[in-house]
């Protein structure tokens, strides 16, 4: 349940972010520019600036997140338990098994507990009295003694400190061991070494030197005459082995399986494969740190990856329809629609890239497998397919909201012909938008008609005309604004309707303000 | 009126386009839980399916919206509309729980608290989408 807990603890921390952020986005927050120092920045740079900043306080973009964090977990996880493990069906005498092609650190050997026999293959071979002996060092951690067949046949070659074993067919001499090993009270004892060479722990891996097997056959030692068994402590490995050794070293455990699977994480890490008995289950299942592609692997990043592609698809309009929304207020702008997907699937790669790192951290901590970072790779650029896919197949087809040209404002006060003409020239003067072309008045019984001729300073040949009528009525006054666009260059219908729009708040915001003032 | 507004969400639930999605997801949380018998990849599908039903309900956003907005304008309370919201989101629920149920043998107490997890979280999500729409 632990473990459990441990996964759900980096997404529950995003979403308590994203609930925050939305908690705070609705709070009455208006997203306000504050009027700054005018500086001289790459429109481009600002735009993707822009799309980064809406991509990554867009709700949709931070369920696209978590959808591929746990997309990452599981697959990481999944790689765990599945990824190189395999059963073997055979019934061994140990309880462990772990082999690896270096020494070992001792610390791992002190989790390992008291009942364990740790063997050295050396492969370097020694020159002694002018032969060639392989050594096997062991150390033999016992704290009590099982009936077990395995482990009485392998206590009878553990040796202490000063002792070396030799098979009782073969000769060395003191002196020669003596200067091997660099110490002066060495006893040499003699036993049947044919036993040790005889035992095959699982298939193919032996107690003594072996390469492994080739088409049935074991390459292993086969003379016991050429073994020398040693302790495994430092001098000796030191003195036998001063620079280099190609060695392996064997740990064969007989202690309680719970033991063993409680350090598995620390085994895998540090032995090249790990083979454990459970009690329960017939046959051995062998775990390796080498992670090689399995069916299951394959199948967790597939799903992993549908389940990204169905989550992306799900949230990917809200996305799009404001990206598109960015999208129109640049187009008035003159941004062409191949230039604005360009930048927005730049600002997408860009803040999917950035979210990678959390992911690189963890793994690199090894909390994470490597698996975690393909399958967000493979989903996050699936992710920014779907989304500039549909960005660009809507961006054509989206048609604005019709929205209504004339706006009328009822009020008690009344404010003459002239005033109001030339309160809405100061105020249309200086406007970045348009220019005033030309301004005219009409005064009727009833009512007075403006007249604005304002020019698109952002065109070519684009005029909108304005005309606002005031006429009193019952107990107050009504301001009219019609608002009129045409132009004869090639304008969409959506461009002349937003340089409308802006037209009418243009002109109605100069009416109130000049009513108001 | 409730049974109604129910049968109404219970409608707009399923003919949504986020229902699809839903359904494809849990066909794939079913291949996962499948092949992956771990507690820890239970719950991290039980929270990937907390995000699929926001994603349905974005993918489905317009038309909830307007369907609220029409309860609203024609006097629905609170209650109501959030009662609506909850029912348009336990039938995504329940598609989703298909996968689960085919999963789970035997309830023990880490299921129950589940189950209570995603309820607590569909009446939560249908408040916050009911200040959402109504602001």
């Amino acid at each position: 349940m632990n473990q459990s807990l441990l996964v759900l603890l980096p997404p529950l921390t995003l979403f308590a972010i994203s609930l925050f952020i939305i908690a705070k986005k609705y709070q009455g927050f208006v997203e306000e520019d504050h009027l700054g120092e005018i500086r001289l920045v790459s429109p481009t740079l600002k735009l993707v600036k822009n799309i980064v900043k809406k991509s990554f306080i867009s709700i949709e973009m931070l369920l696209i997140f978590l959808t591929l964090y746990v997309s990452a977990f599981n697959s990481s996880y999944a790689t765990t338990f599945s990824f190189s493990s395999y059963s073997l069906n055979i019934e061994p005498n140990f309880s462990l098994l772990t082999v690896s092609d270096t020494i070992v650190p001792s610390d791992i050997l002190d989790k390992i507990g008291h009942k364990y026999v740790a063997v050295v293959q050396v492969f370097t071979p020694l020159q002694i009295d002018g032969k060639d002996f392989y050594a096997l060092l062991t150390r033999c951690d016992i704290d009590y003694y099982p009936n077990n067949e395995l482990l009485t046949i392998l206590l009878e070659y553990c040796v202490n400190e000063g002792t070396v074993l030799i098979d009782r067919n073969s000769e060395v001499s003191e002196k020669s061991i003596i200067k091997l090993l660099g110490r002066y009270n060495i006893t040499i004892a003699k036993a049947s070494m044919t036993p040790l060479t005889d035992i095959e722990l699982i298939p193919g891996v032996y107690v003594v030197h072996s390469i492994g097997t080739i088409g049935g056959l074991s390459l292993k030692i086969e003379d016991p005459e050429k073994l020398i068994i040693m302790p495994f402590t430092r001098s000796v490995i030191e003195n036998i082995c001063p620079r280099y050794c190609s060695l392996k070293t064997i740990i064969i455990g007989f202690d309680d399986y719970n033991l063993y699977r409680d350090i598995f994480d620390d085994l895998v890490t540090e032995f090249n494969y790990v083979v454990l008995k459970e009690p329960t289950q017939f046959g051995v299942k062998v775990y390796s740190r080498t992670y090689v592609p399995t069916v299951k692997s394959i199948i967790s990043l597939v799903i992993s990856f549908m389940i990204s592609v169905i989550m992306v698809y799900a949230v990917s309009g809200g996305l799009v329809e404001k990206l598109i929304d960015m999208g129109h207020t640049l187009f008035i702008e003159g941004i062409t629609k191949e230039l604005f997907i360009a930048i927005a699937t730049l600002g997408i790669l860009l803040t999917v890239t950035s979210m990678i790192f959390p992911i690189l951290v963890v793994s690199s901590l090894g909390i994470l497998k490597s698996l975690a970072i393909v399958t967000y790779l493979i989903s996050s650029i699936a992710s920014t397919y779907i989304i500039t896919s549909q960005l660009s197949s809507r961006i054509g087809k989206y048609k604005p909201q019709s929205i209504s040209s004339t706006f009328s404002y009822i009020v008690d006060k009344y404010v003459p012909n002239d005033v109001l003409v030339e309160c809405l020239k100061s105020f249309l003067i200086d406007d970045d938008f348009f220019n005033i072309d030309e301004i005219e008045s009409v005064v009727e019984e009833n009512y007075y008609m403006i007249r604005i001729e304002l020019i698109y300073r952002r065109a070519l040949t684009t005029v909108s005309s304005v005309e606002i009528y005031v006429e009193r009525i019952d107990h107050g006054v009504k301001y009219t604004t019609i608002v009129d666009v045409w132009s004869i260059e090639d304008l969409t219908t959506r461009t002349l309707s937003s340089i409308q729009r802006l037209a009418l708040s243009k002109a109605v915001g100069g009416v109130i303000s000049c009513i108001e003032r | 009126m409730y049974r109604e507004i129910a049968f109404k969400s219970i409608k707009l639930s399923l003919m949504g386009r986020g229902s699809i999605y839903t359904m494809f997801f849990s066909i794939a949380s079913l291949m996962y839980l499948f092949v992956y018998r771990a507690p820890e990849i239970f719950t991290s599908m039980v929270v990937l399916s907390i995000i699929m039903i926001l994603a349905s309900y974005l993918a489905d956003k317009k038309i909830v919206k307007q369907f609220v907005i029409t309860l609203i304008l024609s006097g629905a309370k609170r209650i109501a509309v959030i009662f609506c919201l909850f029912v348009y989101l336990l039938v995504r629920i329940i598609i989703i729980s298909v996968s689960y149920s085919l999963f789970i043998t035997s309830f023990t107490l880490t299921y129950i608290v589940m189950v209570l997890v995603h309820l607590v979280n569909t009446i939560l999500v249908a408040e916050v989408i009911y200040k959402v729409i109504r602001r």
